[in-house]
């Protein structure tokens, strides 16, 4: 019988191990990628409340409105339910600049749909469409540009007059280094 | 290079590869000044001056004249040395009307955002001891100056008579009856003397960052914004209404008559309407947004090597266009803005909507993967504590 190092096990359990992690933390991007989740048709969603759907990335996600930008505690806990629009900004229907913002990327231990909902944000292309439906009402945008800023460029969050809706997520996937922003003016 | 160097040169190659493909896809970023790679104990200065001024100028002057005299007339009519049988004299009725309409002056200035720039100004991986600066100035002047004078005289004149009838020497009956007289005179006076300014003062933003800089290097960025506004509108308007109405339904006579006399005049219903302005009316809308700042904390860095050192500038931009309009009344307004502000909301950071976890808990995984390989690849060679089965 062939002799092993005793450091034969500890680096066996140590591959196996990484191995298993990766598929842990990648199983729900794959997911996303090869499963991803179904849209609803707007006609299908409640009458009630908001909703963003953008169907290039398979994301649709109900939007948690008026959520403080500048209370992490507060926002992390929208994120569990759903999109965030930033409390000071517009409405869909409303005259202003309406700002969303969602995790493209969390824990690997806490991704969950809607967690990852701008997973695949910076896929979008010019041309692309989101649609907001508030109260039974679409609002359709269409993409026109994208940035990828410094968290501390807080201008497209405070001026908030021009009327146009801005998608924000973290970037590149599994950071918070920068932020992705995506620009799109109403059709 | 060993087998385990090559091994874990493999991995590492294998590592970068997979971390290339989360890299986010390349979009469109900000334009900017950046000072970097300078050499330690260099100064390196960028100064950057833009200058933009405009002006406007639109002076009206009119002048208008409206002479109206109208006149209607069914009566003075005449019957004499009339006998036996009766006299009757009936005149018809009258409408008039005259309507007179002023417009004059009218100026609008439009002008559009003026700049909407955003400037990113970067000092970042200067040597040691490095003297680092920024310096940019923008200045934006915008001049309005409107004249308006109007000079309008209206002189109507409207007369109507149904009446002034006279029937002499009649030994019969006498009838005269006269017509209704029905006028109306309309005068407006509007617009005259009104301008509408809009100007859109500088639309800015510049966002500042100073980081990874060389121990005991110097550096700074500064940013000023100059933006002055000045509107001046000088409306002067003489008006005059001059109006002047005779109607006459009666005035009628019947003279040495011997049988009955009767005498019917008809009614007379007049309507002026007058109706002034608006006149010397401004409306001034300067919508300002204030260039935005925002600066992150210097961090301090370790040193990077510096290329070399150097100094760079840029050469001032200036521009300037002006306008001129004419057409023609009297108040004087003056007004001037300045800067504003329009901010929904105020924050220091975006919302952070990423995890570092997903990274570590990746690097961490790519570790153990080969600390896993490592000690497969060294129990291989290494005796060490070994049984046999």
């Amino acid at each position: 019988m062939k002799r092993h190092s005793i450091l034969y096990y500890p680096g066996n359990i140590f591959l196996i191990t990484s191995f298993l992690g990766f598929f842990y933390i990648f199983l729900p991007i794959i997911q996303i990628y090869l499963l991803p989740p179904q849209i609803q048709s707007q006609q299908d969603l409640p009458t009630k409340g908001i909703f963003i759907t953008i169907s290039k990335i398979h994301a649709q996600s109900p939007v948690i409105p008026n959520v403080d930008p500048n209370n992490q505690v507060v926002y992390d806990q929208a994120l569990s339910r759903g999109v965030a629009q930033a409390k000071g900004t517009a409405l869909p229907g409303e005259k202003g600049t309406v700002y969303l913002f969602a995790h493209s990327s969390g824990p690997p231990w806490d991704i969950t749909h809607f967690n990852t909902i701008f997973l695949r944000l910076g896929e979008l292309q010019n041309g692309d469409l989101i649609i907001l439906r508030r109260n039974g009402k679409n609002y359709t945008y269409i993409v026109e540009d994208k940035k990828v800023v410094d968290p501390w460029q807080v201008t497209y969050l405070t001026n908030s007059k021009k009327p146009q809706l801005i998608v924000q997520t973290c970037t590149p996937i599994g950071t918070s280094l920068y932020r992705l922003l995506v620009f799109a003016k109403p059709k | 290079m060993n087998n385990n160097t090559k091994k874990i040169t493999i991995l590492t190659s294998c590592l970068l590869m997979v971390f290339g493909f989360f890299v986010s896809p390349g979009v469109t970023s900000a334009d900017g000044i950046t000072v970097t790679g300078n050499g330690s104990n260099s100064n390196n200065t960028v100064n950057v001056t833009s200058t933009q001024q405009t002006t406007t100028q639109q002076s009206n002057n009119a002048q208008v004249t409206n002479n109206t005299n109208t006149t209607a007339t069914t009566g003075k009519n005449t019957s004499s040395n009339n006998t036996g049988n009766s006299t009757s004299v009936e005149t018809g009725n009258v409408n008039t009307s005259t309507a007179v309409s002023t417009t004059a002056n009218i100026s609008t200035v439009s002008q559009s955002t003026t700049t909407s720039q955003e400037l990113n100004s970067t000092i970042n991986g200067n040597g040691a001891n490095s003297n680092n600066s920024i310096n940019t100035s923008s200045s934006s002047t915008t001049d309005v100056s409107i004249n308006q004078n109007a000079s309008v005289a209206n002189t109507i004149s409207q007369s109507a008579d149904t009446g002034s009838n006279s029937v002499n020497n009649n030994n019969g009956n006498v009838s005269i009856q006269t017509g209704n007289i029905s006028a109306s005179i309309s005068v407006s006076n509007s617009p005259i003397n009104v301008s509408n300014v809009s100007v859109a003062a500088n639309n800015s933003t510049s966002n500042e960052k100073i980081a990874g800089n060389g121990a005991g290097s110097i550096n700074n960025i500064t940013n000023a914004n100059n933006n002055q506004t000045s509107i001046a509108i000088n409306n002067s308007i003489s008006l005059i209404n001059n109006l002047k109405t005779v109607y006459l339904t009666g005035a009628n006579s019947a003279y040495y008559n011997n049988g009955n006399v009767s005498v019917l005049t008809g009614g007379i219903t007049n309507v002026i309407n007058l109706g002034n302005g608006p006149i010397n009316v401004s409306a001034v809308s300067v919508n300002c947004t204030p260039a935005q700042q925002q600066s992150k904390p210097t961090i301090p860095a370790w040193p990077t090597p510096p290329p070399t050192s150097g100094t760079s500038s840029s050469s001032p931009a200036s521009s300037s266009s002006s306008s001129s309009g004419g057409g023609g009344g009297s108040s004087s307004g003056s007004s001037s803005g300045g800067s504003g502000s329009s901010v929904g909301i105020s924050t220091s950071m975006l919302p952070v909507t990423g995890n570092n976890w997903f990274f570590i808990a990746f690097i961490g995984n790519i570790l153990m993967m080969l600390m896993g390989g490592y000690l497969r690849l060294r129990s291989g060679r290494s005796p060490g504590f070994a049984y046999t089965i």
